[in-house]
C-alpha cells in the first residue's frame, strides 16, 4: 500500500478537482472516484489508499452504501473514512458509519488537509508493512 | 261494595272554571271509569270533546297512544300517576310522553294525580296534565346541539367526524341519515347511518348500484346551497325515481317517506348536504325542522372548513421545511466549491510576491462565502426550531475564549464601522458544545448589534467563566431597548420599536436563545435605553445529559 495515496470518492466534478489538487499540494497522490461504484472497481483493482475521503450522497452507489461494503470486506473493513458531505444530521451519520472524522460541506481545506494527514499517518502506523 | 255515586259539583261555575283551564284534567271515580274530563284533556287524548271521551269504553280512552316514560321507554298503564293514585298514594306525579299512534308526534305531560278520601274511602282520582313539549322539545335540542359540538369537536379528520355526526342524527332527528360532502372527485358520501344496521348495507348497495343522478336530492341541495324539504314522499315519487324494478324494489324496502336535506355551508360556499329520511312509521318533517337541523349542519360545515383548513395550512408548513431542507442541502456543494476555489487561490497568490491587494480581497471573499454558507445552515435549524424539533447537536471540546476572539475579529474585518473589543482570559475556557451553533448565536448577536449602534461606537465582547458555566456577553452602546420591550424580545415574532427582532431568515434573537437552551444554556438580555444593551449568552461547560443524548 501506499503510504500517502488518498481516494477521493465525490459526484461533484468541481469538488473533486478542489480536494485533488489541495491534496496533491500537500504531497499526497491522489485517485479520484464519481461515486461509490467507480471507488469500489479502484480498489478491487488493487489501489491501497491510506485514508479514504467520501461523500454521502452519490448516484449509482452512495457513501452509505460503499461504507458498508467495505465493513463487510476484510480487506477493506480498517481503511480509514472521513466523511466530508452537506448531509445535515453528518456527525450522526459518521458516528455510525464508524468514520475517522467528518466535515461538513463547505469545509476548509486546510482542515481536510490536517485531519487526512492524521488518519493516513494513524493508518500506516497501525498497520504492518506489506 | 259499589262505590259512592258521584254527583256533579254542586256549583256549575266551578265545573266551567276546569272547562277553560289550559292544563288537562280529569277525574276518575274509584273503579277507574272518567267521571270528568276537560275540554284539555280530549283534546290531549285525541277526542273531539269531554263528551266523547266519557262515553268510550274505558279500555278504548288510551288506544291511541304509547305510553312512555321520559325517556321514551313503554309505560305500563300501571305507572301512571292516576292508577298509582288509585292504588293508594296521597299524590303521584310523573312526566309522561304521549305518542300519537298515527302521526307518531309526542307530547310530554308533566301528570300530577291527587287521591281524594270520603270518610276515609277512595272517592276519585283527580289528575292535571301540563303540557311541556316545547319545554321537552327545547331540553332534547340542547342536547343534541351539545352532543353534536362534542362530537364535532372530537377529530381533525373531517370524514370520521361527519360519520360520527350521522350517527348521532339517528334516532332523534331521522331513521336514518347521510351526509354527502365535495371532495376533489366530486360528491362523495362520508356518512351513513340507519336506526337498522341492516338497512345501512341496503343503503350503501343502492348508492353503489344506482349513483345519484345530478338531480337527485342531496346533490342538488349541495350544488344549489338551498335546503329540500319532501314532507310526505308518496309511492309515486318512489317509482318515478326508480330506474328499474330492481332499483324499485329496493327503494320501497328502504322506506323512505319523508326526507329533509339541508346545505352545509360555511364561508359563503356549500361544502355538501346532510340528508335526514324517515319512515313510514315516524313522524313527518315539517318547516319547524327547519332551523335546528339548519344549525347542525351549519356547525359541521364549519367543523369541516376547519379540519381542511387546518389540513392545508400543515401540508404548506411541511412543504416549507422539506423545501427548507432541500435549498439548503442544495446550497452546501455550490457554495462548498466557491468556497475551495477562494482557498486554493489564497493558497496560490501567497506564493506571487506582487500580488498587490488580491490576498486581502480573496480573504474578504472566502470570509463572505463562509458567513453565506452559516446562513444556509441556519435555515435548517430555523425550520426545525419553528416546528418545535431538537436540533442534531455535534458536540466537540471548544475553547470559548479562541471561540470569541474569531467571531469578533472576523466581524471587525466585515464592518469597519464599529470598535469591537475582545475581553477574554489568556488561558483557554474549555467547552464542550456545539461550536457551529454557538458561533450561529454569537453571529447573530454581534449582527445585531452592529445593526443598532451607531457607526464609530464601541461593542465588547466578552467571555467569562461563571462556576460550571462560561458566559459570553456582547455590549453595545446602541439606542438600547425600554424596559416593558425587554421581556418579549425574545418572543418569536415580537418586532421592537428599535427593530432588534425584525425576522429574517437568520435564527433571530427566539432562534438563539432556543439553540442555547437546547444546549443546555440560555440567552438573556439587560439594557438601558440611550446607553446600551449587553445579551449574555449562557452555556455550560460540561453539557447535561439530555444535552449529550440529544447530540446522539
Amino acid at each position: 500500500m501506499s503510504d500517502r495515496s488518498v481516494l477521493v470518492v465525490e459526484d461533484d466534478p468541481e469538488l473533486r478537482t478542489i480536494y485533488q489538487e489541495v491534496l496533491s499540494d500537500g504531497g499526497f497522490n491522489v485517485m479520484a472516484a464519481r461515486d461509490g461504484f467507480a471507488a469500489l472497481e479502484l480498489l478491487d483493482a488493487g489501489a491501497s489508499p491510506c485514508v479514504l475521503v467520501l461523500d454521502l450522497r452519490m448516484p449509482r452507489m452512495s457513501g452509505w452504501e460503499l461504507a458498508e461494503r467495505l465493513h463487510a470486506d476484510g480487506r477493506f473493513s480498517s481503511l480509514p473514512l472521513i466523511v466530508v458531505a452537506a448531509y445535515y444530521r453528518i456527525a450522526e451519520e459518521a458516528e455510525r458509519l464508524g468514520a475517522r472524522a467528518w466535515l461538513q460541506k463547505p469545509i476548509d481545506l486546510g482542515r481536510l488537509l490536517v485531519i487526512v494527514e492524521e488518519a493516513c499517518r494513524g493508518s500506516s502506523s497501525a498497520q504492518a508493512p506489506s | 261494595m259499589d262505590p259512592a255515586p258521584l254527583k256533579p259539583p254542586p256549583d256549575i261555575r266551578l265545573e266551567q272554571v276546569l272547562q277553560q283551564v289550559g292544563d288537562a284534567i280529569t277525574v276518575q271515580a274509584p273503579d277507574g271509569r272518567l267521571v270528568f274530563v276537560n275540554e284539555a284533556a280530549a283534546a290531549l287524548l285525541g277526542f273531539d270533546g269531554p263528551a266523547e271521551v266519557l262515553e268510550a269504553p274505558v279500555a278504548s280512552v288510551m288506544d291511541r297512544f304509547d305510553l312512555l316514560d321520559e325517556d321514551g321507554a313503554p309505560l305500563d298503564l300501571a305507572e301512571l300517576p292516576g292508577r298509582r293514585a288509585m292504588a293508594g298514594e296521597a299524590h303521584a306525579e310523573s312526566v309522561v310522553r304521549f305518542r300519537h299512534r298515527t302521526d307518531v308526534i309526542d307530547r310530554w305531560s308533566l301528570v300530577r294525580a291527587t287521591r281524594i278520601e270520603r270518610d276515609g274511602a277512595l272517592a276519585y282520582v283527580v289528575s292535571a296534565f301540563q303540557d311541556i313539549t316545547a319545554m321537552k322539545q327545547r331540553e332534547i335540542e340542547l342536547a343534541l346541539l351539545a352532543q353534536a359540538g362534542e362530537v364535532l369537536g372530537r377529530s381533525t379528520e373531517y370524514q370520521e367526524t361527519l360519520a360520527d355526526l350521522a350517527r348521532l342524527m339517528v334516532p332523534v332527528l331521522a331513521d336514518w341519515c347521510v351526509v354527502d360532502v365535495f371532495e376533489a372527485d366530486g360528491l362523495r358520501r362520508v356518512g351513513i347511518a340507519h336506526v337498522d344496521a341492516d338497512r345501512v348495507a341496503l343503503a350503501e348497495e343502492v348508492q353503489r348500484r344506482y349513483p345519484p343522478d345530478p338531480e337527485s336530492g342531496a346533490t342538488r341541495v349541495a350544488v344549489t346551497g338551498e335546503p329540500l324539504l319532501i314532507t310526505e314522499v308518496s309511492d309515486e315519487m318512489i317509482a318515478a325515481g326508480a330506474r328499474d324494478a330492481e332499483h324499485l324494489r329496493m327503494l320501497q324496502e328502504l322506506d323512505i317517506r319523508s326526507v329533509l336535506a339541508v346545505p352545509l355551508a360555511a364561508r359563503g360556499s356549500v361544502l355538501g348536504a346532510m340528508t335526514l329520511i324517515r319512515s313510514a312509521a315516524s313522524r313527518r318533517y315539517d318547516e319547524g325542522d327547519l332551523p335546528l337541523v339548519t344549525d347542525i349542519a351549519r356547525r359541521a360545515a364549519i367543523a369541516v372548513d376547519n379540519a381542511r383548513l387546518l389540513h392545508e395550512s400543515t401540508d404548506a408548513l411541511r412543504m416549507r421545511d422539506e423545501f427548507l431542507a432541500t435549498a439548503s442541502h442544495d446550497m452546501r456543494t455550490p457554495l462548498a466549491t466557491v468556497l475551495g476555489y477562494l482557498q486554493l487561490a489564497q493558497r496560490h497568490v501567497a506564493a506571487i510576491p506582487e500580488a498587490g491587494r488580491l490576498p486581502e480581497y480573496l480573504a474578504r471573499a472566502e470570509r463572505t462565502a463562509v458567513r453565506l454558507a452559516r446562513l444556509v445552515a441556519e435555515l435548517m435549524d430555523v425550520s426545525l426550531i419553528r416546528n418545535g424539533q431538537p436540533l442534531p447537536l455535534a458536540l466537540t471540546e471548544v475553547d470559548l475564549g479562541e471561540l470569541v476572539r474569531h467571531a469578533a475579529s472576523e466581524h471587525q474585518l466585515l464592518s469597519g464601522t464599529h470598535d469591537i473589543t475582545v475581553q477574554a482570559p489568556a488561558e483557554p475556557i474549555p467547552t464542550v458544545t456545539d461550536e457551529s451553533r454557538i458561533q450561529r448565536i454569537l453571529d447573530n448577536l454581534l449582527g445585531n448589534a452592529i445593526k443598532y449602534s451607531e457607526d464609530g461606537t464601541r461593542i465588547v465582547v466578552a467571555a467569562v467563566v461563571d462556576g460550571d458555566s462560561a458566559c459570553i456577553t456582547v455590549t453595545d452602546q446602541g439606542v438600547g431597548i425600554p424596559a416593558d420591550e425587554l421581556a418579549t424580545v425574545f418572543e418569536r415574532f415580537h418586532r421592537a420599536s428599535t427593530g432588534r427582532a425584525a425576522p429574517g431568515v437568520g435564527l433571530g434573537l427566539a432562534g438563539s436563545r432556543e439553540v442555547a437552551r437546547q444546549l443546555g444554556g440560555d440567552v438573556s438580555a439587560e439594557s438601558e435605553p440611550g446607553i446600551g444593551s449587553t445579551f449574555t449568552v449562557r452555556i455550560p461547560m460540561s453539557p447535561p445529559p439530555a444535552v449529550r443524548e440529544q447530540a446522539e
